[in-house]
């Protein structure tokens, strides 16, 4: 999910709940704007890509994680496509598809890719730059509930444990042959899902046991991971100041 | 007084069917017991006992005091639970989490769990480990950092299900040799004879929820007839 940061800076190495409170207001102010508001949204995009470059975030990573995007254009664009034309004033002609689309159609669906880019650009910087675990140590100190930060962090640490189960229970599947029809075949599939989640249940069940063993009560102990620096909470008001501003502008 | 006692502790599953029906027996301190059964014969639900997972109803003392909620987190620092499956064990990001994650429940200051983490992966042989993911570690890593996050707590009793399961003989005999160098009583359930007969001074064999003989592991281990009426002999 993340990769090691290398070179420090300040603004990577700034406190993690600093960079939590600077990822939700900008989400928050990229949701916000309105329909077509292209300049705002080209401003919001220059602040993340300053603040992304001052944090040595590398552009290849936060664009890798934009494929995560492929079914938000994919229906934005079944959506522009179908959405009627309203009248000649909403008509526009689009070149290399050849077709007339609703102008308001496309504004809207473009809004919500652009919202969706800069949203997901945002959470992959401070991933980058903050590591699962330190985000996880943010979001409980910021008050988030603990049930909630304790779902999200042990969904992620046993993605891999799940994926890897799966993988072998399709190894094993295929290595006894693949039934010949399709409905033969979806049978299977459902009863894997079936059996993969009675296992995750009872892996649940285990794993629980384990966190009671050493004292679990319900949060999720990790030690300190950064420090609020003054320095910190200027950036950060700086950055959540300028997002406000342009949203509200 | 023993260190950990368990008198006429009985257990049902939810479902009714009996898992443990009267077991009896203590451990000592520096005792090494192999508890000895076939799948099924109630050791793992028995573990589970020993540290108040699974309530005992008083059945269940360590050092003389029954486990009781007001009890619960220092008997959890005296019996040291390491799982069959180090992926059950191992939930933290970074082993170093993972091994802090005890210690930090007691409330221990964050000096004091770094030592103390640096110390029990130095006793099992993971120093320099620390920000490596668990799920990363080959088998036999995770084992000794399943271990390591028991010794951190300085664990009187030290309670393991199937400890040698899933190693190589290498790996094996290196956690064998480590078991052995450490000073705590154990519990060690298992039906590797072998491990047994090497670690253990006494024995004590569970079938059908009951225990059906204890005593000196060099008198129990040669009575073939009783392995075989176990099943844990295959001849």
């Amino acid at each position: 999910m993340t990769r090691p940061p290398s070179r420090p800076s300040l603004v990577r190495d700034m406190d993690v709940r600093a960079k939590l409170v600077c990822m939700f207001t900008y989400v928050l102010c990229v949701v916000l704007l309105p329909t077509g508001a292209w300049a705002r949204f080209g401003a919001l995009a220059v602040l993340l890509g300053c603040t992304g470059a001052a944090a040595r975030v590398p552009a290849s990573f936060v664009l890798s994680r934009l494929g995560l995007l492929l079914p938000v254009i994919v229906l934005a664009t079944a959506s522009a496509w179908l959405s009627p034309v309203l009248g000649p004033s909403d008509a526009v002609w689009v070149p290399g598809i050849e077709r007339m689309l609703s102008g308001h159609a496309l504004a809207r669906y473009g809004s919500v890719l652009a919202g969706a880019a800069l949203s997901l650009a945002c959470v992959a910087s401070v991933l980058y730059t903050s590591g699962f675990e330190s985000l996880v140590w943010g979001l409980g100190r910021l008050g988030v509930p603990r049930v909630l930060v304790a779902l999200v962090f042990l969904s992620v640490r046993y993605l891999d444990v799940l994926t890897d189960e799966a993988r072998r229970m399709v190894r094993a599947r295929d290595s006894r042959g693949r039934p010949p029809r399709v409905a033969a075949r979806a049978r299977v599939a459902g009863a894997m899902v079936g059996s993969l989640f009675i296992r995750s249940t009872e892996r649940a069940e285990r794993v629980g046991h384990a966190m009671s063993a050493r004292g679990y009560t319900g949060d999720l102990p990790l030690v300190r991971r950064s420090s609020l620096a003054a320095a910190h909470v200027a950036w950060a008001t700086a950055f959540c100041a300028i997002s406000v501003a342009v949203t509200w502008m | 007084m023993p260190l950990l006692e368990i008198r006429d502790l009985t257990y049902t599953y939810p479902t009714g069917i009996p898992a443990l029906r009267g077991v009896s027996f203590a451990i000592d301190a520096g005792d090494a017991v192999g508890l000895l059964g076939p799948n099924g014969a109630g050791k793992s639900t028995l573990i589970l006992h020993l540290n108040g997972i699974l309530p005992s109803e008083g059945r269940v003392r360590v050092h003389g005091e029954p486990i009781t909620k007001a009890n619960l987190v220092q008997v959890r620092r005296s019996v040291g639970l390491v799982f069959q499956n180090p992926d059950d064990q191992l939930f933290m990001p970074t082993v170093f989490d993972d091994v802090a994650f005890g210690p930090l429940n007691l409330g221990l200051g964050e000096t004091e769990v770094r030592e103390r983490v640096a110390r029990a992966l130095e006793a099992v042989g993971m120093a320099g480990l620390e920000d490596r993911p668990p799920y990363h570690l080959s088998t036999g890593q995770k084992k000794r950092v399943a271990l390591a996050t028991v010794l951190v707590l300085d664990a009187e009793i030290l309670v393991l299900d199937e400890p040698t399961s899933g190693l190589d003989p290498r790996g094996r005999r290196e956690f064998m040799n480590l078991l052995k160098e450490l000073p705590c009583a154990k519990l060690v359930a298992t039906h590797d004879l072998a491990l047994a007969a090497e670690l253990c001074t006494r024995v004590v064999i569970l079938d059908e929820g009951m225990v059906v003989a204890q005593g000196p592991a060099e008198e129990i281990l040669c009575d073939t007839a009783l392995l075989e009426a176990h099943g844990l002999s295959g001849r």
